[in-house]
This record gives structure tokens, C-alpha cells and sequence, in this order.
């Protein structure tokens, strides 16, 4: 792959988090009921039913532009996409062309530990179409059928600047997209559930300068598919070009099963969309005030956030990547150390027992029960000493399963006595008698007989002492017995 | 193009099979050749705008009095979704049924 | 008499859409205070239509006395009286007012220089939206559906072939063409432009006068069918009507005489919102003209089957 310039550009579509459609009063809460259940003759498109725009969608999409840094435009105007498709209800979206929401902007990620910059030519809303099944039900082989409930749910679509030039970078950039929107509130950025999109514009050329043939990728439904489908369309692209064979303008699909790209089917003919102002939408205006006020609102966003943690609590980049990759965690994380100033402790435990329970319970930050509060009182106990990490770790499970606090399940399973220092002191005069021979080895300057020791303790405790009390009441006796 | 400059405004057979194709219309011959020379008729009007400058002068796409009226983001359920179901030419299982779509993948 | 109200006056919630820029919904009436009640009904601001204006709605109680009435500068737009008009259609015009002149109405010559150019607009603006705006019959979620389709593409062709009469398919070829790429600057663009000449027109013209009186068309009703095959001579008779339509003017046209049977239109324009003023100007032309359309002569000994 050597002498070989990668040059990629996304277009990226993010469903806006609103209550209602973007110009309708229908719910976008469809997900779990039945097909066509959230409609109205606005997202059906029936004769005589015209838009309302809720204004709602052009705050957000004005927050995702500010914070893309965009140029925002003094008048939104809405145009009409001409073409016909069964899950086009109107026979043409209501988009925008030439007066989008912002306009050179970018977006700025971190990349191997090098901050990077990709230029984002615009950010526009338009409203999503409906959603085509193809098998399944009592559809014979030759029919597809059509689900409104997603029509009209506002979308966001941003197109960067071809800026991009590993397919790694492309999903770094994406990831960071995904934190932005989240962080804003924006959108849920789920690329699963199709709340998130993307679609990539790959060439290759032999020089940095050289414009190559575009190709455009497709149906990348997650962020390891974007980075599989890039690497396999810039293989693909190389091997073409070193074998001097033309490569074809043309859009591609990439197939999640067979892991390669196809070529779409083309249509009979080229499409011509035909934008032109939508009539029925008068064009709005932005006013400088509101989009101070907008400006103003603006959270501190996932980059700034991760870089000041770096400097601020002397976490390593992954550490501080971690945590501001999320604005649940990186909350969490800051609420925690209000209670309990010791950064690289509670950034230990939150990234590695933390994440790991929440992985195994396939939930979220916000679906469990933990708070910093009951959190940050587990690691007070382990700070004091008072259980041993091991079994913080059994009980921060626990905490996890049960919705219980650390008191509560430390009460719950009779560790407690074990933190009191007299019972401990009744086992350990037990080993020390049972075990005359260690005693003595290790008065006799033999440092394993006192782990030995240490180990017949804690198996008689049935390893619920913390290890550190152990040896501290071991240590006082063997010194006093001495 | 400069004001003033007439062009000549005629639609080739190609371009009315394009049109057709773009708005799902189709013709007989007979009527396409109708077609053909209506259309021709009436585009050749249109070369009187010819003779106006409008280099300077802005479209009006909307005939606005004043700030348009919005949504407020609260959802309200129509409550006759399963009238559309039921007029429909062809639902089937709540899905409104169409020919099968070929055109977005291959293979 | 038919009266289309100020854009934006009366929602189009629930109208088909044909031209949504140009599309107002009016009542057609046999007097001018029933079609006067009828806007004061239909007219206010609709939350479901973003077009409609949200002022309050016209009141019939506004409508200006005969005597304030007579205060109103009334203009006359010499391009409506030029050599395409029916000689008789003009003169008739002209003699109502001269009348007018005599109750001691203040007649203004005024020009709207971009009348001729308004026609072409008016159909690129109007065809190219209605080719958006038709594009939802397409046999999907409701009406006909062509039968035994096999393809998507043949389910679109066919049942919209089926479907639509010549004259809308012709409308809906020349609108899509109007805005197809290549051609959206020379024909699209350039109805908007002119659009906006025309509007600047009617504003320069209310700077000088209260209302605009103008015939409704350059000639006299055809037969139903009878230019059929000249869809431009068609067209070219709404030549009168559809500068007001284009600048979202309100105005109403009324019978205003009967020549060989046939009416004479008077089309009564008026500022933006200014329904009242052209209610008051309609209703002073209706008292005092007081037209009787005559009694209909059908063909003798004969039983009128095609009527």
C-alpha cells in the first residue's frame, strides 16, 4: 500500500431527540409497536395536509451546528427533494439545499494521541422517510412492505470535507460525532437502532494532491462496519490502481455477511431531484439573540473535557478518553471526586469494575442504580481500610444486582464483625497457636511463613478480612508473642 | 448566459421521455408525439422573458406577511391510524404492500 | 362572483394542493355581501397551515359605506386595455368608469409595466409546484392503484397514466421539466423573478391609488372543449386574473354586463389584507350597475342532450 493517498469524506444523518415529528405532532416513541401506528395525514403525506415546522428540531440542529463550529445562516429555507419512492409518502422529502442550518464548521478528535481536524462542509435538517420491510410476515416474495411510523422523525445530516485519511480515522471521527450529540442531548446517536447513519465517499490516488475517482460506500450499520467497509474499499481501490485497472465511479453496498462491498444495482435512469423552495414553509429567520442564548448553553464538549481531565487529574489519555467519551460517566466520574478527592483511584475503579458490570448487565450509567454517592461510600471503606478490594469488588456486584447500598450488603452477608479488630484478634491467637513451626520460621527472619500465616487467616475467615487488617493484627501479635 | 439573448426554448423527443420517465407518466407513440408538439408550443411562449434583465432581481418563492407559525415538541395521537389501514389498495398485517423494491442492492 | 382572498388569508388546511404559492381558498357567490359573510367566515390564522397569516380574521363589519366608499382612488392599468383585448370587453370597462368618474371617483392611469410578462410566470411557478404537489398519487397508501403491476416502476407509470387526465399530465410534463436540472435557472428561476416584478408593480401601484379595477379577461367565455386543442389560447385567458394571483393580491371579479348573452368580467384588486376595501369598491359597483343576467336561449325544437 505504499504511495497510495487515502482521501475520505462522511455524510452522516442523526435522528434529532424530539417529542414529537418535525412537522407534525406525532409521537417518535415507536419503537415496540405496530407498524404504521404513529401516523397522520402530515407524515402520510395525504392530499390537503400541510407542514408545521416544530421548533424544536432548529434549536437542536442550531446547538449541533454551534458546537461544529459552524457559520450559522441568517434564514433557514426548506426545500423540497423530488423523487419517487414507496417510503416517500409526499414523493418528496423536505430537505434543504442551499440555505442549510451552519456551514464550515469542523470537527476536532483525538487520533493516536495527535488532535485532529475535519472540516465540515454543512449541517442540515430534513425529515426521514418511512421504513421498507422486504421478508417476513405474509409478504410473498415479490412484495416489500411499508412502515410510516419513522416518517417525518427530524433528521440532522452533516457532510464533511474529505479530510479523513485512514479508515481508522473515519471511525474515530465518527465515535466523536456519536460523544458530541450525545453530549449536547442532540440526538441518541445509536447506530444499531439507526438513530445514527453514515455513509463515507472513498478514493485512493497516487499523489497527495490527486483527486482519485470517488466511490460511495453505504449501509455501514455500526462503527466496526465503517472501519471493515473502508478497509476493504481502499484495499479493493489499491489493488485496482497498482494492477492499472479503472476503478468506477459508482455506489456501493457493504455487505455485513460476506464482509466486501457491491456494486447498488443502478436505476433505470439517472435521478434528477429537482430542489426548490417548499411553498408551503415560509422561510425563518435566525436572530442573533437566540443563538447567543444558544451559544451560551453550550456544554463543555467531549474533547475540551478530556483534555482538562488529562490536566486537571493527571489521567493518562485512555483514561481521560474513556470517561469523556460519555457525558454520563465523565459526570459521574467528577460528582465522585466532590465526595472523594483522589482522581486516579475512583478513575481505576470506574473504568475497570464499573464498566465491566455494566457490560455484563448490558445496561448503562444511567439504567443501574449506582450513584456517586453509594459508589464513592464503597470506596471510602477500602480507603479506611475497613474491607479489603477483593471484596469491595464482590460487593460493588452486588450493589449492582440488588439496587443495595455497600452498608446494606456488607450487613446483609455478616461481613461486618470482621472489620471489628477483637474477632479478628480471637482467629489470628488460633493460627498462631495451631501453627508453632511457621511461628518460628518466621521469627526466625523467613518472610514466607508469614504469608503462610496470613493465608491460614484469611482461609478461616473465609476470605471476608480485608488482608491489610490481617497482617497489621498478625504483625501486633507475633511482635507481642515475641 | 447574457439578459437579452434569446434562447430557444424546445424540448427534444429524448427530454420528454426523460420528463416522463422523472414525473412515472407514460405514452402511447401517438400520444407522445401529442405530447411533443404541445409542449413545444407552449415553451416557445415562454421565450418572451427573454427581453427582461433580471440579473438583479430576487426570486419570490413565498409570499410572506410575517413570522411563520411552529409546533411545540408535544406529541398528540390522531387516533384514526387504522382508517388509512383499512382504505388503503393493498395492506397487508399493518404494512401497506408495493412491488417489490430490486433497486437498492444487487445479488 | 368569485372572490380569491390576500394569500394567506384562509387556510389551506385540507385543500388538494395544486399551486401551493398561488393556491387561496375564496367563495363563489351570486352577491357580493353573501360572498362578503362567506370570507369573514372562511378567512383567520390556522396553526395547521404555516402560510396562513396570523392576523385576525377579515370582518364584513369593516366594509367601508358607500360615501367613504366613494373617497377610494380608484386605478386603472393602462396594459389591461391594450390591442389583445375583445374591442367590446374594453369598452364596456371603460364606460363603468367613466361612470365611476361621475359619482365623483378619483381615476388614476396607472401602469403595472411586467402584465405581459405574468402569464409565463404564473405557469412556471404554478405547473413546476403542482408536479411536486401531484407526485402523492402514486397508488401507494390510498386511491387507485393500477391493476396486475408487476414492477414498482410500472405500479408508479401505470397508475398515474391511468389515473390523470391529458390536461394535468401535460401540466405535470411542463412543470417537471421547468424544474429538471439545467433548465430550474431558465424556467423556474426565472417565474419567481418575474414574480417579484410583478409584485413591485402592484406596490409602486398603491402608492397612487386605494383599488384596481381591470377587466377579468381579454375575451369572452369559449365553449367547453372548444380550445381543447390549443392549450395556450387556453391559458392566455387567464392572462388578467393571474397577475393578482402572482403578487397574493385580493380581488374579486364580478358580471359586470351581458353582451350576446355572454358576461362581461370586472375584476376589482386591492392591497394585501385589504378585503374590505374591495368588498366596499365590489359592493358600490353591484348597486350601481345592478346586472340581471338574461334568460339562457337554447337551441329551438331541440332537447340540449350534450349540455
Amino acid at each position: 500500500m505504499d504511495n497510495v493517498y487515502i482521501t475520505i469524506g462522511l455524510e452522516v444523518h442523526c435522528q434529532l431527540s424530539t417529542k414529537a415529528k418535525m412537522f407534525c405532532r406525532c409521537g417518535t416513541d415507536y419503537i415496540g409497536t405496530g407498524p404504521n401506528s404513529f401516523t397522520c395525514p402530515i407524515c402520510l403525506g395525504l392530499p390537503g395536509s400541510l407542514p408545521v415546522l416544530n421548533h424544536r428540531v432548529l434549536d437542536l440542529a442550531l446547538q449541533l451546528a454551534l458546537a461544529l463550529d459552524c457559520r450559522i445562516l441568517p434564514t433557514v429555507v426548506f426545500h423540497r427533494k423530488n423523487y419517487f419512492y414507496p417510503d416517500l409518502p409526499k414523493g418528496y422529502q423536505i430537505s434543504q439545499f442551499d440555505f442549510p442550518i451552519g456551514v464550515d464548521g469542523t470537527i476536532d478528535f483525538a487520533s493516536q494521541g495527535q488532535r485532529k481536524s475535519v472540516r465540515v462542509k454543512r449541517v442540515h435538517v430534513e425529515e426521514d422517510a418511512g421504513k421498507l420491510v422486504h421478508e417476513g410476515i405474509r409478504l410473498s416474495p415479490d412484495h416489500s412492505g411499508v412502515d410510516f411510523n419513522r416518517s417525518g422523525i427530524p433528521l440532522a445530516e452533516i457532510v464533511t470535507e474529505p479530510d479523513i485519511h485512514t479508515p481508522e480515522e473515519a471511525r474515530e471521527c465518527l465515535m466523536m460525532f456519536r460523544s458530541l450529540v450525545r453530549y449536547l442531548g442532540v440526538s441518541d446517536g445509536n447506530m444499531e437502532e439507526g438513530s445514527l447513519r453514515c455513509d463515507a465517499n472513498v478514493s485512493i490516488a497516487h499523489n497527495p494532491g490527486e483527486v482519485g475517482v470517488k466511490v460511495e460506500v453505504k449501509n455501514m450499520n455500526s462503527f466496526r462496519s465503517v472501519y471493515r467497509a473502508l478497509s476493504f474499499e481502499v484495499e479493493r481501490q489499491t489493488k485496482l490502481l497498482s494492477e492499472q485497472k479503472p476503478i468506477v465511479q459508482e455506489t456501493r453496498h457493504w455487505d455485513e455477511m460476506k464482509h466486501i462491498t457491491i456494486p447498488s444495482r443502478s436505476k433505470e435512469e439517472a435521478e434528477d431531484y429537482r430542489y426548490f423552495p417548499d411553498p408551503d414553509l415560509l422561510p425563518f429567520s435566525i436572530d442573533e439573540g437566540s443563538l447567543e442564548t444558544l451559544r451560551e448553553k453550550l456544554p463543555e464538549l467531549p474533547l475540551e473535557r478530556k483534555e482538562r481531565f488529562m490536566l486537571q487529574h493527571e489521567l493518562t489519555e485512555n483514561e481521560a478518553g474513556v470517561l469523556a467519551s460519555s457525558k454520563m460517566l465523565a459526570d459521574f466520574f467528577e460528582e465522585c471526586l466532590k465526595e472523594l478527592n483522589k482522581p486516579k483511584t475512583v478513575c481505576n475503579w470506574i473504568m475497570t469494575e464499573v464498566l465491566r458490570n455494566l457490560k455484563s448487565m448490558k445496561k448503562g450509567l444511567s439504567e443501574s442504580e449506582l450513584t456517586p454517592k453509594t459508589f464513592i461510600e464503597l470506596l471510602r471503606m477500602v480507603d479506611k481500610k475497613e474491607i479489603s478490594g477483593t471484596i469491595a469488588k464482590s460487593v460493588l456486584e452486588e450493589m449492582f444486582a440488588s439496587g443495595m447500598s455497600a452498608r446494606e450488603v456488607i450487613a446483609k452477608r455478616g461481613i461486618s464483625f470482621l472489620s471489628n479488630e477483637k474477632e479478628l484478634e480471637s482467629i489470628v491467637l488460633d493460627v498462631i497457636e495451631k501453627n508453632p513451626q511457621s511461628v518460628a520460621d518466621y521469627l526466625g527472619g523467613k518472610e514466607k511463613a508469614f504469608h503462610f500465616l496470613v493465608g491460614q487467616v484469611m482461609r478461616q475467615t473465609r476470605g471476608q478480612a480485608s488482608p491489610e487488617m490481617v497482617k497489621s493484627v498478625l504483625h501486633k501479635q507475633l511482635s507481642a508473642g515475641g | 448566459m447574457r439578459w437579452g439573448e434569446k434562447v430557444k426554448k424546445t424540448i427534444t423527443h429524448e427530454q420528454v421521455r426523460k420528463i416522463a420517465y422523472l414525473a412515472r407518466l407514460e405514452f402511447t407513440e401517438q400520444e407522445r408525439e401529442a405530447f411533443f408538439h404541445d409542449l413545444n408550443e407552449i415553451l416557445a411562449h415562454f421565450e418572451k422573458l427573454d427581453v427582461l434583465d433580471l440579473s438583479n432581481v430576487s426570486p419570490t418563492s413565498h409570499i410572506t406577511w410575517t413570522a411563520p407559525p411552529v409546533n411545540p415538541d408535544q406529541a398528540v395521537e390522531w387516533g384514526r391510524e387504522e382508517e388509512v389501514l383499512r382504505t388503503g389498495p393493498d395492506v397487508r398485517d399493518r404494512y401497506f404492500i408495493v412491488p417489490k423494491i430490486v433497486e437498492k442492492q444487487e445479488g | 362572483m368569485g372572490v380569491r382572498p390576500t394569500y394567506g388569508r384562509v387556510s389551506r388546511y385540507g385543500v388538494v394542493s395544486f399551486a401551493s404559492s398561488l393556491d387561496q381558498v375564496g367563495p363563489i357567490s351570486r352577491s357580493v355581501p353573501d360572498a362578503a359573510v362567506l370570507t369573514h367566515v372562511l378567512s383567520g390564522e390556522d396553526p395547521m397551515d404555516s402560510t396562513c397569516a396570523p392576523y385576525p380574521p377579515f370582518s364584513n363589519a369593516d366594509i367601508p359605506a358607500p360615501e367613504e366608499t366613494r373617497k377610494m382612488r380608484i386605478g386603472i392599468p393602462r396594459e389591461y386595455f391594450s390591442s389583445g383585448v375583445d374591442k367590446v370587453i374594453a369598452g364596456e370597462i371603460s364606460s363603468i368608469v367613466r361612470r365611476l368618474a361621475k359619482e365623483g371617483f378619483d381615476i388614476i392611469e396607472i401602469s403595472l409595466p411586467h402584465t405581459d410578462y405574468a402569464l409565463e410566470a404564473y405557469y412556471l411557478v404554478a405547473l413546476a409546484e403542482a408536479s411536486s404537489n401531484l407526485a402523492r398519487f402514486d397508488g401507494v397508501l390510498y386511491g387507485k392503484r393500477a391493476q396486475g403491476v408487476k414492477t414498482l416502476i410500472d405500479m408508479y407509470r401505470r397508475t398515474r397514466s391511468e389515473g390523470f387526465g391529458n390536461e394535468v399530465k401535460r401540466r405535470i410534463m411542463l412543470g417537471t421539466y421547468a424544474l429538471s436540472s439545467g433548465y430550474y435557472d431558465e424556467f423556474y428561476l426565472k417565474g419567481m423573478k418575474v414574480r417579484t416584478l410583478v409584485r413591485q408593480d402592484f406596490e409602486h401601484a398603491y402608492e397612487q391609488c386605494d383599488i384596481v379595477l381591470t377587466p377579468s379577461s381579454p375575451c369572452f367565455p369559449f365553449k367547453l372543449g372548444e380550445k381543447i386543442s390549443d392549450p395556450y389560447q387556453m391559458y392566455l385567458t387567464d392572462v388578467f386574473t393571474v397577475p393578482s394571483a402572482m403578487a397574493g393580491l385580493p380581488s374579486l371579479s364580478l358580471n359586470c354586463a351581458y353582451r350576446k348573452g355572454l358576461p362581461v368580467g370586472l375584476q376589482v384588486i386591492a392591497g394585501p389584507f385589504r378585503e374590505d376595501r374591495m368588498f366596499g369598491m365590489s359592493r358600490f359597483l353591484e348597486d350601481m350597475l345592478s346586472v340581471e343576467p338574461p334568460m339562457p336561449t337554447l337551441p329551438a325544437g331541440k332537447e340540449n342532450k350534450d349540455g
